[in-house]
Parts: C-alpha cells; sequence; structure tokens
C-alpha cells in the first residue's frame, strides 16, 4: 500500500562553494518533519543510491557529502511509513525538508506539539541524557516539568509530579508500566537511564492508555531504539564518567548494527556498571552510604513489509546502603539524631555496603509487534516483569542470620492490543485493551501480604483538527480483582475486593495567531487501594514508626483540570500550566496519636487514613535565546496539597526555581545553574519528627567539550553539583533528621562514539 | 515461521526469569535475631531468687507485651543478672551469651526517677568499660514507681556515653517496693 507524502524542498544558505582540486562536493542536510505537527522525525532509515558517505556535525546532525549536480536516488525509510523514493541532486550545501503525513499513522502516544526543536519542557532528549551521566533515573526526571524527588539518603531517589508519587505516577519502560513495590517511599525506579533515549511526560488523552491511575503523570522511558544503526558496520558508544563525591565510577558501552545487509533485521546491545563509595556531605563522610549499579540489556528489531517486530531484554541490579544510623532504635533516639549539629556515624571511603542496605534486582521482557495499513494499525505489546527486592536490617552480631530481613518477590504479566483506524476521515480512533496478572510473595517477617491480582481494561480514544482547534479525548473501563493473604496475629485471612469503574480525559487546545496556543485539559481518574494501604502491619525502621493499614480503605476518585498557556517566537517560549484536582477519599499515612509499646521502646503508630484532598498548583517554563550562542531558561513549581479539613497534605514540595544560563561556541557548551527550593511551611506538624529545614538555593556549573567530531566522534564533560559546597537539608529526604545533603559533587565524562 | 521464532525467544527469557518465589500465601517467618524477652533474675542476701519478665513474643504490633511488676523487699539489696532473649525462634535463642562475648559493642543502663533505688552495675567489658548484665541494686524505702533497662549497641564507638549507638532493648516495668 502506498501512502501520498507531501515533499517540501528548501536549499537554504549556501554559505559558499567548495573549489577544489576534483570533484565538486556539497553537504546535505536531511530534516524529516511530521506534517501536521511540524515535529521532528527521528530515526529514519536514510539511503543513497549510489552510496555517498556521511559525518556528523557539531549538532550531532548527519551530513550527506554528495557530487554536485549528480542524481541521487533517495529512499527514506521511517518506522510507522513505508519507505519512499525520491531523486535529489544538488550544488551547493543544502539542507533537504521533508514532510511526512506521520501522526495519522503514529501508535506513538507522545505527540507533544511544538513548532521548532525547542527545549521542551516534558521531554528529556538523548543530550540531556548524556550530560548527566553517572547519576540514577530519579535525578534525570528531575529536568521534566513538576518533577521533584522524595529521597531516603541519596542513593534512593523516587520521582513524584506536582506532589504526587509512588502509586499515583506511573512509570512506563518502553511500553510497560513499571511494577515493583511501587508503594515503598524508599523504593526507587528499577531502571539504569543509560539505555534510554527520552523521557517524556505523556499528556492528555494519550495517557489513559497505560492506566486509570496516573493522578501525578505517566513517564515514559525509550530505549534507544534497536533501528538506529544504519548498516552491518556496529555503531554504538562508550562512556567512561568519574565522580568525585564517593570517589565513583561509571562504565556503560552501547552496541548495535543491522544483522543483514539486505534484511532490515537489527540487535542491540547495552551494558552499564557504576559504583559510588561513602559520600561527603560538606562537612563529614557519612557511614554506610555507598551504592552500586549495573545493567545489561539487547534488543532484537525485525521489519518486514507492514509489520515491525521488537524484543527487550533488560537485567537491572541496584544495592544501596542506608546511613548507618537510618535504622535507629525509637523515637527517642530520632531526637537525639536531630539534636545533634553533626551525622553521628561517620566512616572513611569504603565500596563494601553493610547493613541496613537494599538490594533490588529487576529482569524486565518486552515483545512489540506493530502492523501498519493504510487505514488499520495494530500494536501488540506482551512484557513478563520480575523484581527481586531485599531489605537488610542492622544485624544485632557477627553470629547472627545475615541474610534478608524482607525479601519481595514480585511477578507481573502485562499484555496490550491497539487497533488504530482511519475508517472516520478526520476522526482517527484508537481502541485498545489490555490485562494484567501480578503475583506478590515475600519471605521473613509480614509488612505486607502476598496477593494475586488480576486487572482487564477497555479503552477508547479520538483526536479531531478543525481549523485552530485541536481536540482529543479517551475513555477507560477497568475491572480488578485481588486475592489478598494477610496475617494479624498469627491468624491467616482471605480477601477478595473487586473494583471497577470508569475513567476519562479531554483535551482541547486552540492556536492564536502563530505563536500562541491555550490548552484546557479535565477528567477523572481512580485508584483502588493497593494491599500495603489495606493489610500493612509492621515497624518501618528508617522511620521509626509502626505503620498499619486500614482494611476498610476503598477506592481513590479524583477529578482533575488543568490549563497550559504556551508561547513561542523565535527568542522565546513560555509555557504555564495551572491544574487542580479534587482527589475523594485521598489515602495517606497519618499519625494515631498513640504508641506501641515494642522491647525497643516506644514507636508512634501511623495508620492509613482516607480523606477528602484537593492537590493545586503552578508550574511554568521559560526559555529565552539572549543572542546568537546565549540561552537563559526558568523553571517554578509552586504544587500545593490540602484535605478538605484543612489540613496541610505530608510530603509535599515546597516551591522551587531553576535557573541556567547557557553559552555556547563551536565546540564549547558553558552552563551555569542555580536551584532555589523554599522552606516548606505547609505540614501537619503532628506527623514529623523535626521541623522542616530552611530554605536553601545552590548552585552547579556544566562544561562540555566536542574533542573530536569527525569520524568517531569525542565529547569531554565536566559537571559541579553544590559548587559552594553549601551545607543543607532537604524536607523531601526522609533521612533529614539523621544527614544534610551532599556536599560539592563534581563528574568528568568522556563519551566515545563508535 | 518468523512469529515462532520470535515466540520461541520469548518463552525462554521468559523462562529463565522465574527464580523460586514462595507462593503468595506463605505465612510469615522472622529468621533475623530478634529479642523478645528480658528477664530479669534477682538474688536477695540470702540467695532466695526471683524473676520478673518482659516479653513480646510476636514482635512489634500484634498482641501487646506481658509485663510483669517488679515487687523487692524495701532495706535490701539485691543482685541482678540479666537475660535476654529470642523467644520467637524454636528452641529459644539466647542472646546474652552474644551480648558478654561482644561486650565492647554493648551498654546496659537502668533509669529510673525514684530516689528508693540505687543500681550500679558491677560487671565491665574487655576494655575496662561497664556492661550492665550483672548489677547490684539497693532498695532504701517502700515506694511505687518504674524502672527502664535500656540495651544499647555501640559498634565501634562505645566510650561510657549510654546515649550513643542503636537502642536494641528499651523496656519499662512498674515497680513496687514493700
Amino acid at each position: 500500500m502506498k501512502h501520498s507524502l507531501f515533499i517540501g524542498l528548501f536549499l537554504l544558505l549556501a554559505s559558499y562553494i567548495k573549489a577544489q582540486n576534483g570533484p565538486c562536493q556539497s553537504q546535505l542536510r536531511i530534516i524529516l518533519l511530521d506534517s501536521s505537527s511540524q515535529q521532528a522525525l527521528h530515526f529514519a532509515d536514510i539511503e543513497f543510491h549510489p552510496q555517498v558517505e556521511n559525518k556528523i556535525d557539531s549538532q550531532g546532525h548527519t551530513i550527506y557529502i554528495l557530487e554536485c549536480l549528480v542524481n541521487y536516488d533517495l529512499h527514506i525509510n521511517h518506522l510507522d511509513c513505508e519507505h519512499k523514493d525520491l531523486k535529489v541532486s544538488i550544488q551547493s550545501d543544502s539542507t533537504l525538508v521533508v514532510y511526512l503525513k506521520h501522526s495519522e499513522h503514529s501508535l506513538l502516544p507522545f505527540t507533544f506539539k511544538q513548532r521548532s526543536s525547542r527545549p521542551d519542557a516534558n521531554q528529556i532528549n538523548q543530550l540531556q541524557i548524556q550530560r548527566n551521566k553517572g547519576q540514577s533515573v530519579g535525578y534525570l526526571m528531575e529536568q521534566l516539568n513538576g518533577v521533584q524527588l522524595i529521597k531516603t539518603g541519596q542513593g534512593i531517589a523516587k520521582p513524584m509530579v506536582n506532589g504526587l508519587f509512588g502509586n499515583r505516577l506511573i512509570l512506563l519502560n518502553s511500553y510497560s508500566r513499571l511494577e515493583g513495590q511501587n508503594w515503598g517511599l524508599d523504593h526507587a525506579p528499577e531502571m539504569d537511564p543509560n539505555i534510554y533515549q527520552s523521557i517524556s511526560i505523556i499528556q492528555g488523552a494519550k495517557a489513559l492508555r497505560f492506566g486509570a491511575d496516573a493522578f501525578a503523570a505517566v513517564i515514559q522511558m525509550l530505549p534507544i531504539s534497536v533501528f538506529k544503526p544504519k548498516g552491518k558496520a556496529i555503531e554504538g558508544e562508550v562512556n567512561v564518567t568519574g565522580i568525585s563525591n564517593g570517589w565513583g565510577q561509571q562504565a556503560h558501552v552501547h552496541l548495535g548494527s543491522k544483522v543483514f545487509e539486505k534484511r532490515y533485521m537489527y540487535w542491540q546491545i547495552s551494558g552499564s556498571a557504576k559504583q559510588i563509595g561513602n559520600y561527603t556531605s560538606s562537612q563529614d563522610r557519612l557511614s554506610n552510604t555507598a551504592q552500586k549499579e549495573a545493567q545489561l540489556t539487547a534488543q532484537l528489531g525485525y521489519k518486514h513489509k507492514h509489520s515491525i517486530y521488537e524484543l527487550l531484554a533488560s537485567n537491572y541490579l541496584a544495592i544501596n546502603g542506608l546511613y548507618t544510623g537510618a535504622h535507629v532504635g525509637n523515637i527517642s533516639d530520632i531526637q537525639k539524631a536531630i539534636s545533634a549539629e553533626r551525622p553521628l556515624y561517620k566512616d572513611g571511603l569504603k565500596y563494601n555496603i553493610d547493613a541496613p542496605k537494599q538490594t533490588v534486582e529487576h529482569h524486565f521482557y518486552q515483545l512489540k509487534i506493530n502492523q501498519n495499513g493504510h487505514k488499520n494499525s495494530f500494536e501488540h505489546i506482551l512484557s513478563h516483569q520480575f523484581n527481586h527486592r531485599q531489605e537488610f536490617d542492622i544485624v544485632r552480631s557477627s553470629s547472627a542470620y545475615a541474610g534478608p530481613s524482607i525479601a519481595y518477590f514480585l511477578k507481573t504479566i502485562q499484555w496490550q492490543s491497539i487497533w488504530q483506524n482511519k475508517h472516520i476521515p478526520k476522526w482517527p480512533l484508537q481502541l485498545g485493551i489490555n490485562a494484567k496478572h501480578q503475583i506478590n510473595s515475600y519471605q521473613g517477617y509480614y509488612f505486607i501480604p502476598g496477593f494475586k491480582q488480576n486487572q482487564a481494561a477497555a479503552h477508547a480514544m479520538f483526536e479531531h483538527d478543525v481549523n485552530r482547534w485541536h481536540h482529543e479525548g479517551s475513555l477507560r473501563y477497568d475491572w480488578q480483582t485481588y486475592t489478598i493473604y494477610t496475617f494479624k496475629h498469627q491468624t491467616a485471612m482471605v480477601r477478595e475486593p473487586i473494583s471497577k469503574d470508569w475513567s476519562y480525559t479531554y483535551l482541547s487546545r486552540y492556536q492564536i495567531g502563530t505563536k500562541q496556543s491555550l490548552q484546557l485539559s479535565f477528567g477523572k481518574q481512580w485508584r483502588m487501594a493497593s494491599p500495603n494501604e489495606q493489610y500493612a502491619n509492621g515497624l518501618h525502621q528508617s522511620l521509626a514508626s509502626l505503620e498499619l493499614g486500614d482494611s476498610n480503605i476503598q477506592k481513590e476518585t479524583g477529578h482533575f483540570i488543568q490549563i497550559k498557556q504556551q508561547f513561542q517566537s523565535h527568542a522565546l517560549h513560555f509555557e504555564a500550566e495551572a491544574y487542580w484536582q479534587k482527589i475523594k477519599g485521598f489515602i495517606q499515612l497519618l499519625p494515631t496519636g498513640q504508641f506501641s509499646t515494642t522491647i525497643r521502646g516506644l514507636y508512634p503508630v501511623f495508620q492509613y487514613k482516607q480523606t477528602d484532598a484537593i492537590v493545586f498548583g503552578l508550574n511554568t517554563f521559560t526559555h529565552w535565546h539572549l543572542g546568537k550562542n546565549k540561552t537563559l531558561s526558568h523553571q517554578l513549581y509552586a504544587p500545593y496539597g490540602r484535605s478538605t479539613q484543612q489540613e496541610w497534605l505530608n510530603y509535599f514540595p515546597s516551591a522551587s526555581h531553576k535557573f541556567n544560563y547557557a553559552y555556547k561556541r563551536n565546540k564549547l557548551l558553558i552552563e551555569a545553574w542555580g536551584k532555589h527550593v523554599s522552606q516548606q511551611k505547609h505540614y501537619d506538624s503532628n506527623t514529623e519528627f523535626a521541623p522542616s529545614p530552611k530554605a536553601y538555593t545552590i548552585y552547579g556549573v556544566n562544561i562540555e567539550y566536542s574533542l573530536k567530531k569527525t569520524a568517531h566522534p569525542i565529547n569531554l564533560g565536566l559537571s559541579v553539583n553544590n559548587l559552594f559546597n553549601l551545607n543543607y537539608r532537604d524536607y523531601l529526604n526522609r533521612l533529614r533528621y539523621f544527614i544534610p545533603e551532599p556536599g560539592i559533587n563534581i563528574a568528568f565524562k568522556i563519551n566515545y562514539n563508535i | 515461521m518468523k512469529q515462532l521464532f520470535f515466540t520461541t525467544i520469548t518463552m525462554s527469557l521468559m523462562l529463565l526469569a522465574c527464580e523460586k518465589a514462595p507462593k503468595p500465601n506463605q505465612a510469615p517467618n522472622n529468621e533475623t535475631e530478634l529479642i523478645t524477652t528480658v528477664v530479669l533474675h534477682f538474688k536477695d542476701s540470702l540467695m532466695s531468687t526471683q524473676t520478673f519478665r518482659w516479653s513480646d513474643i510476636d514482635g512489634p504490633g500484634g498482641q501487646d507485651p506481658l509485663i510483669d511488676t517488679i515487687k523487692l523487699k524495701a532495706l535490701n539489696t539485691y543482685d541482678l543478672s540479666l537475660d535476654f532473649l529470642d523467644e520467637s525462634k524454636n528452641p529459644t535463642d539466647t542472646i546474652t551469651r552474644e551480648i558478654e562475648a561482644e561486650g565492647t559493642n554493648h551498654l546496659i543502663y537502668f533509669e529510673s526517677v525514684m530516689s528508693q533505688l540505687f543500681i550500679q552495675t558491677k560487671d565491665k567489658d574487655a576494655n575496662g568499660l561497664a556492661l550492665g548484665l550483672m548489677s547490684n541494686w539497693q532498695i532504701l524505702g517502700p515506694g511505687i514507681g518504674k524502672v527502664r533497662i535500656v540495651l544499647k549497641h555501640q559498634v565501634g564507638i562505645k566510650n561510657g556515653d549510654p546515649n550513643l549507638g542503636e537502642t536494641d532493648t528499651e523496656v519499662e516495668f512498674p515497680v513496687r517496693f514493700y
């Protein structure tokens, strides 16, 4: 089947004509754009006959070297379209812009529409991933709009969007939900950022496909496409990073190529390993704060006629030391730690990690099949995940059992089938069904119950563009059932709750003139209480509290409304997003005012309770082009959460600002940034052991240099975090009672492209 | 044919991923060492002994702990020896010997506001610092009150300061001197 493609040919800026002895050669850059969204399309196969050489310029674009006035046959083959033939001939350096009617066939949920390749508040691209080598994935996500981190020490950083996190935030590894004891405040996402090409927030109606429970957001991490290589020659990169705080090292190797010259079969392997020793605050090296992280990922891809097959296998391992003082005895021990000016447990530089510690291994396998047609396209995704998480409490004596105190085993199988059709003109429709089967079990003492879960859902989504309006809407119905095995007072009980409900999202965007747009979206989401919220019963060591579930807790239902304004001119990009969400039955852990007498002393008892809550706030993103080489950007996040009884919700981020100034010239990029976090004054002081820390501002610098641009490019990077070695504590770090944030950290990176 | 190839790969990879997970309805079992019980053995000058217990066999949460009231004669002196047990295991694990063997990592101290009670630690660890498994109690008069017994785990940092380290036990007994 042939699709009609609209081709525009622009010849830009013939800056000079090469006068050479020998054949005249000119450079051609090819830009592929989606004809309706103007968005760049990446990872197309571009083939010239006769063959031409190519090189990479300073921005990472591929430049083809053509002989002047010679006719070339050009094949363009993009993921979701058939390949198309063009004839090209140039006589000076040129840029060819090709518009493809891509979005009508696109099953990619991400279509943030913008008119240029300006910085995007809702997406982190590969350049930014490169810039942050050595960080774990949560720190990368912090650059997305509205994202902050809730941390337990430094190695464990969990993303939160507009104040909501955990079971209210959907993280996608490729196209499948990441499933791994998400309820745990001290359980970081089990993903290694080295394998990704982009990390994005999925907005609007497209997000509902992945779940009815994304009160916070859907964040998708897309692995580097297996179809990226151009031929049988192995392509890839090697990255080596040194980290000063903790004297850490990371190495990452990524390789891939086509398997056969004439067939579209590809392979890819990516492996990385990192270790960081005990890190320092501005004054002290903290005991047992080392971390280790490793991953090995392989992909296989095959394109044939109208079908695309992709197989992804990813294995991740992380070991995190919890600061020695984190597992305190009781409330009076926490109070001693709080009143101490400096951390009580210090140590030298060590890489070995003792209890208390966490280890997690995560295995993820996904098969994705796309079948594209003129009027009908299908996408099928099947994935299997196995998450094995072990928590090691402090061992009392050297002869005692040194294995995990609790080990969790979580097995999840997910399946999705999507049908995209264009039978009604101008009303592309997406219909999908999905199912999930999950088993959670544990060994050790009881904290959360074992359970089995089955879930099925169906959804429908439409999109419609007319004049200056863009509309999209989706509707979803979920059916969920649990079999929960709880133990109370040594008695086993089985519970089998069932829940089902509708959810929907609607989004409208109006283009005002050529530079502005205004967007309104609203919808309904819901989430069944998770087994830990209903049946938890145990000591949470690092918070010195006894946590209890409440079996009467039912579901949370939320209604949201969001207004977004965007302005984009040549020099300025500005967007502001105001949101308001009412969540009926909001589940949170609240103090009961009672204390439990245990052999280690008194522990305050916290219990999961339902209340009605309102979450609201504002995010802004501004980016100025100050001159030819200079840019300035600013981000503001200001989330608020309140129960309808006029009490502030806990663990909510305070308002923060980020500034970034960048200067780029030829091979050098220099960036300076600052981040100011205000003091959190909105929280229930009954739920906190110590008042919130005062406001702070930290600064950093980032320098990048392209040592070599042609053939095998080499890039060097140097980034400094907490430039002035400030001693500060962050309200969202659950170990803030014991330890401050890290002091100055310098990372040095070498990137070599094969 | 190609579909079969991919299906086979997927299935074999999925099989490799299936490690030996326990069943979801498996009963909890705590292998880590717990201290569930503190036993107080008092011996008076006539060598007769009395025993009082503080025990929470099912661990934190669950049933409330069972706490005896310490009843001792006024105007008497007693020698106290402490036992720390893990009664959640079968057979009961005696932790006391480990505390003694790793005395340089442990400190037991007593807290009470009762003026009728005077407690002196008698035993020392290998470095000559007080340990606390053995102590001498002087009861100076009748009265009702409370006494708290705290076991601290102070690996590498023990210097006599009771505020250092993690609290392994902190048990409070009601007390009656008659």
